[in-house]
């Protein structure tokens, strides 16, 4: 029954869109990944997930080990960039869980793929203290051993999903179109640029996904090639494989604020893999005070 | 009489006293208009997402890793025609190098002498994806060291075997050119050719784990005799590194000599 509903009313596209006019959509397709405009405090939830394989030898078996780490993060974003950015790891939990209970000092590489960050700004909170905690603790001086970082700037500030955009975006050869999709109502532009010239190259596929060809992308994915040689000399050779970045988001009273994100990777030598994906879910945007 | 009536009612309003003018109560300020309340919108929705995942495919990534040439694999990994076709593809491998720092010497008529050795090995391992519980594989040993002073060995090993749960057996051929000039313990062996085979039985337990063997070669040149060599050793890990430690005893016609070493090994841990 639902599935009849969703067929009466996925229907064809807007009789206005003009599937030619490709640039129209390329200029908004990854708004999502600058972040909301003015300031806004974000708070969510993470999870990493690091992978290694290890092959056998003549005095070990072979073994695949896995490491999950879940948490909570919470940050001020101000116009696109972060301003903070804190996240904890609840050690208690984590053991019940039977995730992996960072010990306290050490750190997780995060980051997160929406609005510019500085790697200087990442912290983690101090003990199971919940990030937003933390950060109201730091803002009233308080001497909890916790802080944002030193010296940072926006001009030190990356955005990922921009830089990895960006990356493709000014290659020389690139593909670009629009699609209609009747199943979702939604109106997808594919971006495809092969990673060297050579003939046959591999691509690289940037999708952004517009509901009801609305002026919002709240879809973007970027897909590397499912395996590429990166490295090659001799015996050694260097793969990388299945890397991808996803994001989602969502429109609310006009606002375009991000909900998900997930990357990852994995990269394969000298018969070692070892493979990282994050994923983070936004749970609240609040506006700044 | 209307007339009449309207006189006397515009009068009575004439004669009514004035109300005593009133001071004018001062306009009250408008209220500031209370701030907007920050916005706040629940974005929950949990980590699961529609979006694909670099790990789920992670067993195919190890299966595209250390992939090999396969005429280079069968060159280097003896026992690989053991393995029917439909294995081929799965099979993997890698190269390494390492230095050797031993110690060696000798035990003889003339007592016992000792020294060191110095030297590096090339290794090919190679072993067999999509196997669980017996894991089968390999490793290709060219070891060359110098006992300064007293001699040297030139080694290549070949082993294969599988892994049955926690026990290793491996087993195959070797070939080795060495010469030894323990004068002051008395052995003294001219430069010859051995050729014989190893066998080797590991256990692992944990971060630790531990082998034995033996080793059994004959003389082809320089009129060697028959050797026999025992083999042991362990590997202990700590975090990514790896204590590695060795040790052989071989009895040959011309007295007894022995190796021992220790080494460390970086290797990628979680």
């Amino acid at each position: 029954m639902v599935w009849l509903i969703g067929a009466a009313l996925a229907g064809p596209p807007p009789e206005e869109l003009d599937l030619e006019a490709v640039t129209v959509w390329e200029d908004r397709a990854f708004l999502l990944a600058d972040g909301p405009k003015g300031c806004w405090v974000l708070r969510g939830e993470f999870e990493t997930r690091l992978a290694l394989y290890l092959p056998m030898t003549v005095f070990s078996r072979a073994e695949t080990d896995t490491r999950v780490t879940r948490g909570t993060f919470s940050g001020t974003m101000r116009d696109g960039t972060w301003e903070s950015f804190v996240y904890s790891v609840p050690v208690v939990a984590a053991r019940a869980a039977g995730t992996y209970p960072l010990p306290e000092g050490e750190e997780i590489w995060l980051r997160p793929l929406v609005g510019a960050l500085d790697d200087g700004l990442v912290t983690r909170a101090a003990g199971d203290i919940p990030p937003e905690t933390a950060a109201a603790t730091e803002a009233d001086g308080g001497s909890v051993s916790v802080s944002f970082g030193g010296d940072s700037s926006s001009e030190d500030a990356v955005n990922a999903m921009r830089a990895s955009i960006d990356d493709w975006w000014d290659a020389t050869v690139r593909t670009s179109y629009l699609r209609w999709d009747r199943d979702t109502d939604s109106l997808g532009l594919v971006m495809e640029v092969p990673t060297s010239d050579a003939r046959g190259a591999e691509l690289v596929t940037l999708t952004a996904t517009f509901p009801g060809a609305g002026p919002h992308a709240t879809r973007i994915d970027t897909v590397l090639p499912k395996r590429q040689v990166v490295f090659e000399e001799g015996p050694i050779k260097v793969k990388a494989m299945n890397g991808q970045l996803h994001l989602r988001g969502r429109v609310v009273e006009g606002l375009l604020l991000p909900t998900t994100e997930r990357w990852g990777g994995v990269i394969g030598a000298m018969g070692f893999t070892v493979g990282y994906e994050q994923r983070m879910a936004y749970t609240s945007a609040q506006e700044c005070p | 009489m209307l007339i009449a009536l309207l006189c006397l009612s515009l009068s009575a309003a004439a004669q009514e006293p004035e109300a005593p003018d009133e001071p004018e109560a001062p306009e009250p300020e408008p209220e500031p208009e209370p701030e907007p309340e920050p916005r706040t919108f629940d974005l929950s929705g949990g980590l699961d997402d529609d979006a694909g995942s670099a790990l789920d495919d992670f067993d195919a990534a190890v299966e595209d890793s250390g992939e090999l040439d396969p005429e280079v694999l069968s060159a280097l990994a003896p026992g690989l025609s053991l393995l029917e076709g439909g294995k081929m593809s799965l099979v993997r491998g890698r190269f390494s190098a390492r230095p050797l720092l031993l110690v060696a010497g000798a035990q003889g008529d003339g007592g016992g002498q000792a020294g060191v050795g110095l030297g590096a090995a090339g290794l090919h391992r190679w072993w067999v994806l999509g196997m669980d519980t017996v894991q089968l594989g390999g490793e290709s040993r060219l070891e060359a060291v110098g006992n300064l002073g007293n001699g040297y060995q030139l080694t290549l090993t070949s082993v294969v075997g599988p892994w049955l749960g926690p026990v290793g057996v491996h087993a195959g051929p070797v070939v080795r050119l060495d010469r030894a000039d323990w004068e002051q313990a008395g052995v003294q062996q001219a430069a010859g050719v051995l050729a014989g085979g190893r066998g080797l039985v590991s256990a692992a337990a944990g971060p630790v784990s531990l082998y034995g063997g033996a080793e059994l070669a004959a003389g082809l040149t320089g009129g060697r005799g028959t050797e026999w060599t025992a083999l042991g050793g362990g590997v202990v890990e700590l975090g990514m590194l790896q204590v590695i430690g060795r040790f052989g005893w071989r009895e040959a016609p011309e007295g007894a000599l022995w190796t021992a070493g220790l080494g460390l090994h970086f290797q990628p841990r979680l």
